[in-house]
């Protein structure tokens, strides 16, 4: 049987066998039938990014031990020591609308979730729109990168960061109050690819209620898993000022609807938020 | 006409540069308005129509420089008098001019791109889509501050188009 390797290591480290399974039993799956691996990469979605420049498929997984420079939003790091986390991306080539598009990333975020709470069997919350929390601390997350050009999404990437092994002191100390790992949590430490089995599987079927018009099936099965976007009071960063405001639901697109004091507002995620309770 | 007609219909109005569309088919008559996104206040001013706005086109389906629309296609650009071309969001969202805020502007008035340049990025819940030039040219306007919320359909650039040094 062919195995389901499009690049391996440049570093001569095979891919290992549990990710190689993995694939194996999804080569007939829209998303996680082809595996790149490498030992450590700059970023998995940079580097998935390459990939599909040069004509990755659609549902290409792309994993590493370690990323280098692993990314957050705007420019912002993701730390990512060897073997600690799970650093992955898929790319996806949604058939969706322009308007539907960003449901993507939340979609992605139950995902990640739904992997947590079932391979680890660790409560696992949503922060709106797709920070992945136990408790108050941040133990995963989610960026979602595209490319767009007249109007026609070329490809996105969803990039997936969780936090497994760390110990207290594999965090920086600016992360540490705020973060923490599975094995912090005390949750089951179950090898990558049964956190991944879930996010896989998990990803393919709310994209495919997502491109079925099931948008409303999708939003409400993320506000299950978050609860902080209805009645809670927030504090947010809008045009340089911390506002107090209180969270009341999605809208159709995926977008926050907060209450200030002038009135309702939509975010669109640009705007740093933080719960308060 | 099935629902899913009718969204796709919908969505590629919402794209297109028509405003309005009426449709008469088996008993069924159906107009379709464009909600006209909200107007900015620190738009410059120009010669252009309706700022920040969608332009009124007459009834031409497509700009005959881009030549006719491939089936699922959105056209996104739209001729402007002095033989510009807008570049318009695909999305609501957070439009940024640089990857992180110590990077410089992926693009600035006066510079040359070519197709698949890419000009900003638009933000929508932490999805960050780049948006890319379908036209070779040069960049006349930069229309949104960075940082700015952005509609979609709103123009973002004006490119006037040709040969790319």
């Amino acid at each position: 049987m062919r195995t389901p390797v499009a690049a391996t290591s440049s570093a001569n480290e095979h891919p290992p066998a549990g990710l190689l399974r993995l694939v194996r039993r999804r080569r007939d799956a829209r998303i996680g039938h082809t595996l790149l691996w490498r030992p450590q990469v700059d970023s998995t979605n940079s580097w998935l990014r390459r990939q599909a420049d040069l004509g990755a498929r659609e549902g290409t997984l792309a994993v590493a031990r370690a990323q280098s420079c692993g990314r957050g939003r705007l420019g912002r790091s993701w730390e990512s020591p060897p073997g600690l986390g799970i650093y992955c991306s898929v790319l996806l080539q949604p058939r969706l609308e322009a308007a539907r598009l960003g449901i993507l990333p939340l979609a992605a975020g139950i995902a990640a979730a739904q992997a947590v709470r079932r391979a680890a069997r660790l409560q696992t919350c949503l922060k709106w729109p797709n920070d992945l929390l136990i408790g108050r601390r941040k133990v995963g997350g989610i960026l979602v990168e595209g490319a767009s050009r007249g109007g026609r999404q070329d490809f996105v990437i969803v990039g997936w960061g969780l936090n497994l092994r760390q110990q207290r002191t594999d965090f920086s100390p600016s992360l540490a109050a705020r973060s923490t790992s599975v094995r912090l949590a005390r949750g089951r430490l179950r090898p990558w690819e049964s956190f991944l089995a879930w996010f896989l599987s998990g990803l393919e079927k709310q994209l495919t209620l997502l491109e079925a018009g099931e948008s409303s099936t999708v939003l409400a099965r993320f506000g299950a898993l978050c609860p902080s976007i209805r009645d809670t009071r927030l504090r947010i960063l809008i045009d340089g000022r911390w506002r107090h405001a209180t969270s009341r639901g999605l809208a159709e697109d995926g977008s926050l609807l907060v209450d200030l004091p002038e009135g309702q507002r939509r975010l669109h995620g640009s705007e740093p938020l933080r719960i308060l309770r | 006409m099935k629902t899913k007609d009718l969204m796709e219909l919908m969505d590629y109005i919402s794209r297109s540069n028509f405003i309005e569309c009426e449709i008469e088919q088996e008993g069924l008559k159906l107009r379709l308005v464009k909600a006209r996104p909200r107007k900015r206040s620190q738009e410059p001013a120009s010669g252009h129509p309706e700022p920040g706005g969608v332009q009124v086109m007459p009834t031409a389906p497509a700009p005959a420089a881009a030549g006719p629309p491939a089936p699922g296609s959105t056209p996104v650009l739209a001729p402007l008098e002095a033989g510009l071309v807008e570049v318009r969001s695909p999305m609501v969202g957070t439009f940024y001019r640089r990857s992180s805020p110590e990077a410089p502007a992926f693009v600035e008035p006066g510079q040359k791109v070519q197709k698949g340049t890419v000009l900003c990025i638009v933000e929508a819940m932490k999805l960050m889509n780049e948006i890319e030039s379908e036209v070779d040219g040069e960049i006349v306007e930069v229309l949104v501050e960075n940082g700015q919320p952005v509609e979609y359909s709103e123009a973002l650039f004006r490119i006037r188009p040709g040969a790319s040094a």
